[in-house]
């Protein structure tokens, strides 16, 4: 005998009787077999809950479970800089950081890449520690100096700003620098 | 600025790299579209850029990329198009159970397994420009998308296209490239109208219309450029334009709907009338453009925004091994599942798994959707296109190995398979 819930007469289970003729469309074991085509319905439900219904119950728990994670606070784009030198103007390492700049970033995860857009077209590797960008790496302008870049982003702000400064390793004092959201990242292949 | 010499000058070093890497990989009895993906690759920050950077940065100054992606895009719109052209429901017919069923699952198992793998990787490779849940959804798209044309490909050229595996892998595949599509679009929309519950009700609802005009009308009207095209029989130019007008005009609308050219492309293609002949005569006008010249761009822009170097140190490598491990374990392993389940013997079941797995230039269009929208960022983007590498160009040698060595020769050794027209049913990519 069918259980209540099979019974296409007991009102109310119009959707079971749906979902298995539905399911009499798709072919279980013995598909390929001629005479094993009357396959017992509650194993066609069984099969199919198995292998599709479990997992997408599994998925929709998935989104629930995540629904609540944070992922790192989102850096990437381009910003605009300007960079004021410190008053030492023997100091030749940030010759080539005068004025504004475009400072590309690139993110992925808490794992950045900088890429600076003026004269010392530096490229930095950083890290973003909850709103402190740290980076660092060596001009591409022939210096030899090693630079050192930190920041703090400010989210709240709209546009998004952040400040802090750019240390070289030539250079006793730092120089300051602000810098303002301009638009996440153009990816059509820069901004690696 | 625009420069012509520089524009034609790239098209033709990425043209013939195309070639000749295509040649070097069908040589490998490899389709001949795996090696233009590879060829891509080559031509990006990831070897010219290393090996030879003046070279690569004259060859691909960044202010020239935009009129490469503009003809890589138009590109893509003709080939979507031709992807849903060749989408035909007379593909259930046959094996039609067996392959709804193995379908559903090869979708919503590799699906859980993206979504499930998503809550690690999200934390770690994403930011929170982008929610957990767009971005599982994206991630559980990618992995359970197959390559429904390099898949056709594969049948084709391995004869397998009339057997029962062929049958049902193709039917899989298709019902597989609708439903993956569909939820991209979902995903798209979710991540487009996240301004408010108001946009999002009218994007809906201007998709809805948008859908029911192209059901409703514009096939009325397709269906009677079908009965021109019997009545003449031949492809009049005035034919061929309206039905171009009307790809591009479809493409204009999903895109300015929020849910990507592309769609418009695809759906177009879905909603042809398939009467062979007109699908013949459509695709022979189309296909040489899109696929030999234009397709080749898509690649090596492809490749310039796919930097292995983004993937360096312990940590990124694992996570590219793990996103491999996830996408294969997914697709191969719920394919194969279903398939078993369905009756057929395991070497049946784990070709259709392996056949399945292909995720090809399909995976990449839309992976660069993805970056595209900023749902994953570069590092991702290039994990997951060495995954699209990985399980497309494990393909042939796998089938090779179950299948086609140890049963063709044994069961279907007197059918020689398909007959030329059924080589010619699939012209897509080569």
């Amino acid at each position: 005998m069918s259980p209540f819930w099979y019974n296409p007469g007991v009102r109310g289970n119009v959707c079971t009787t749906l979902f298995v003729k539905y399911l009499s469309t798709i072919d279980f074991p013995g598909a390929f077999s001629p005479g094993l085509h009357e396959i017992d319905s509650m194993k066609i439900i069984g099969q199919y809950i198995l292998l599709v219904g479990v997992p997408l119950l599994c998925m929709l728990g998935v989104l629930w479970v995540g629904a609540d994670l944070q992922a790192p606070q989102s850096v990437n784009g381009v910003w605009a800089i300007v960079i004021t030198s410190p008053g030492d103007a023997s100091c030749e390492s940030f010759n080539a950081w005068q004025g504004d700049a475009q400072l590309v970033i690139s993110q992925s995860g808490n794992a950045l890449t900088l890429q600076f857009n003026n004269a010392s077209f530096a490229h930095l590797d950083g890290w973003l520690d909850g709103l402190e960008i740290t980076a660092q790496g060596d001009t591409a302008s022939g210096s030899a100096a090693s630079i050192r870049f930190q920041a703090t982003v400010d989210p709240g702000s709209t546009p998004e700003k952040m400040n802090g400064m750019l240390i070289s390793s030539q250079c006793p004092e730092a120089a300051a620098l602000d810098g303002t959201r301009q638009e996440t990242p153009q990816t059509a292949g820069g901004t690696h | 600025m625009f420069n012509l010499p520089l524009l034609l000058l790239q098209v033709a070093v990425i043209l013939a790299v195309a070639r000749a890497v295509g040649w070097i990989f069908r040589k490998m009895h490899q389709p001949q579209v795996v090696g233009e993906m590879v060829a891509g690759i080559l031509l990006g920050p990831s070897l010219l850029g290393l090996a030879a950077p003046g070279a690569f940065n004259f060859l691909f100054p960044p202010q020239s990329l935009g009129f490469l992606n503009a003809l890589s895009q138009i590109g893509l719109v003709l080939f979507m198009f031709l992807v849903g052209l060749e989408l035909d429901a007379r593909f259930l017919k046959s094996q039609r159970r067996v392959a709804l069923f193995t379908s559903h699952v090869s979708i919503v198992f590799p699906f859980m397994l993206g979504t499930l793998l998503a809550l690690y990787l999200y934390p770690r490779l994403a930011n929170n420009s982008v929610t957990f849940i767009q971005f599982a959804l994206f991630i559980g798209t990618a992995m359970s998308i197959t390559a429904f044309p390099v898949l056709a490909r594969i049948l084709t050229e391995r004869k397998l296209l009339r057997t029962t595996l062929g049958a049902v892998t193709i039917a899989c595949a298709a019902v597989d490239d609708v439903t993956g599509w569909i939820i991209l679009a979902i995903v798209v929309l979710l991540i487009r109208t996240s301004g408010g519950f108001i946009s999002t009700l009218v994007t809906i609802g201007g998709v809805a219309l948008y859908i029911l005009v192209m059901w409703v009308l514009v096939r009325r009207l397709l269906y009677r450029l079908e009965t021109k095209f019997e009545q003449r029989g031949a492809l009049s130019q005035d034919t061929l334009a309206i039905i171009l007008l009307l790809v591009l005009a479809s493409s204009l609308v999903t895109e300015r709907l929020g849910i990507h050219a592309l769609f418009g492309a695809f759906l177009m293609g879905v909603i042809m009338p398939k009467h062979p002949s007109f699908v013949h005569a459509l695709t022979e006008k189309l296909n040489d453009v899109a696929v030999v010249l234009l397709l080749p761009i898509f690649f090596a822009f492809n490749g310039l925004r796919t930097s292995i170097g983004l993937v360096s140190g312990a940590a990124n490598w694992f996570y590219t091994a793990l996103i491999i491990f996830v996408a294969i374990l997914g697709k191969f392993g719920g394919s194969t599942m279903a398939a078993r389940v369905s009756g057929m013997s395991w070497r049946e079941a784990s070709s259709i798994g392996v056949l399945m797995n292909t995720r090809g230039l399909m995976e990449l269009v839309l992976l660069n959707i993805g970056l595209d929208i900023g749902v994953i960022s570069p590092a991702l983007f290039t994990m997951m296109v060495l995954m699209a590498l990985v399980t497309t160009f494990m393909t042939s040698p796998v089938l090779e190995w179950i299948y086609y060595s140890r049963v063709i020769p044994k069961q279907y050794p007197a059918k020689e398979a398909e007959t030329e027209s059924d080589a010619a049913s699939f012209t897509i990519v080569e």
